[in-house]
């Protein structure tokens, strides 16, 4: 099993103009995996998850000089990916022009086509059932879900509060039961 | 009991990615940001030598709007002729004999500018080639 180096230390090398590239190639290498499958339960498309994971770090290597630690390397990371995420998906959907029933059927279609879905049929229903939540609440989901983090931290990746994820949370959960229920 | 509920069972692993993807995507970013980093240098480079283009530009606009309001101010003229002074000029303006001759010629050829041209005068006019091509 790798071993990674600490936020702290890593944040030390990227913020040194000569070990930069150094630290940021081993922040790359211990969060790309976290990122990229953080991302790719958003967009589902390899290619997609792709081309956001590198403007994700691209993003961060813009700013990793300005960051201060006022939060945690990693929610400020999940921040930028998850920005990523909605910006794209915000303007696909505009690009489209289609209903957001179709954009469901399209996500669905996405996903039982994909070659790189290895998931069994529990798996697939579940992800379907993901697909009918609005891009925000999966996203809350998501880290909430499959990331398990805080409700703190995901109000610090969000933007959003505490009370309105929990809320958001909850309300997420209840559709996805409902829709497995129905399937 | 086996439980039927996805959400009970987490997987993370439900999306593969192809072969070789994690060990070579730190080494195509770096390559990447190297690309992006080249484009903000000569970016930079343009914009510095743009900037002291402007700089030279501005200054010889400067002077030169400068230069334009010192000479307008030395063409202004002293004063304007008020309409008296135009009268006297004219009246003591006299024609000498050489001035009546080149008079009297243009006065006979003004007749056949005053006088009407007759249809085929017309005609003969606008049937010439070279009219024609002033006239186009």
């Amino acid at each position: 099993m790798e071993k990674y180096l600490s936020d702290q230390e890593l944040l030390t090398l990227c913020q040194n103009k000569e070990s930069q590239s150094y630290g940021f190639n081993l922040l790359v290498r211990k969060y790309q995996k976290r990122l990229y499958f953080h991302i790719r339960k958003m967009v589902l498309i390899h290619e997609d998850s792709d081309d956001l994971l590198q403007q994700t770090f691209i993003k961060a290597w813009k700013g990793i000089m300005l960051f201060r630690g006022e939060s945690q390397l990693y929610t400020w990371l999940f921040r930028i990916a998850s920005n990523v995420c909605i910006d794209f998906l915000n303007t696909k959907k505009k690009r489209m022009n289609i209903s957001l029933e179709e954009v469901e059927k399209k996500y669905l279609n996405t996903l039982e086509e994909d070659p790189l879905f290895t998931g069994d049929e529990m798996e697939k229903i579940f992800h379907r059932a993901l697909l009918t939540l609005p891009d925000k609440q999966r996203l809350v989901f998501n880290l909430k879900y499959f990331e398990e983090l805080k409700y703190e931290e995901i109000a610090e990746i969000t933007g959003t509060s505490v009370g309105a994820l929990k809320a958001s949370y909850y309300y997420a959960v209840e559709k996805i039961k409902t829709f497995i229920k129905q399937d | 009991m086996k439980s039927n509920n996805p959400l009970d069972k987490k997987s993370l692993h439900s999306f593969d990615v192809p072969k070789g993807y994690f060990e070579e995507f730190p080494s195509k970013l770096q390559d990447v940001i190297n690309s992006e980093e080249n484009e903000i240098t000569i970016w930079e480079k343009i914009s510095l030598i743009l900037r002291g283009r402007f700089t030279i530009v501005s200054s010889i606009m400067v002077a030169l709007v400068l230069v334009i309001l010192q000479f307008s101010d030395s063409t202004k003229p002293e004063k304007s002729i008020n309409s008296e002074e135009a009268y006297t000029y004219l009246s003591n303006f006299e024609i000498d004999e050489y001035n009546e001759l080149l008079l009297f010629e243009y006065m006979e050829d003004w007749s056949s500018v005053t006088n009407e041209p007759t249809e085929d005068e017309i005609i003969e006019y606008l049937m010439t080639q070279e009219n024609i091509e002033i006239e186009i």
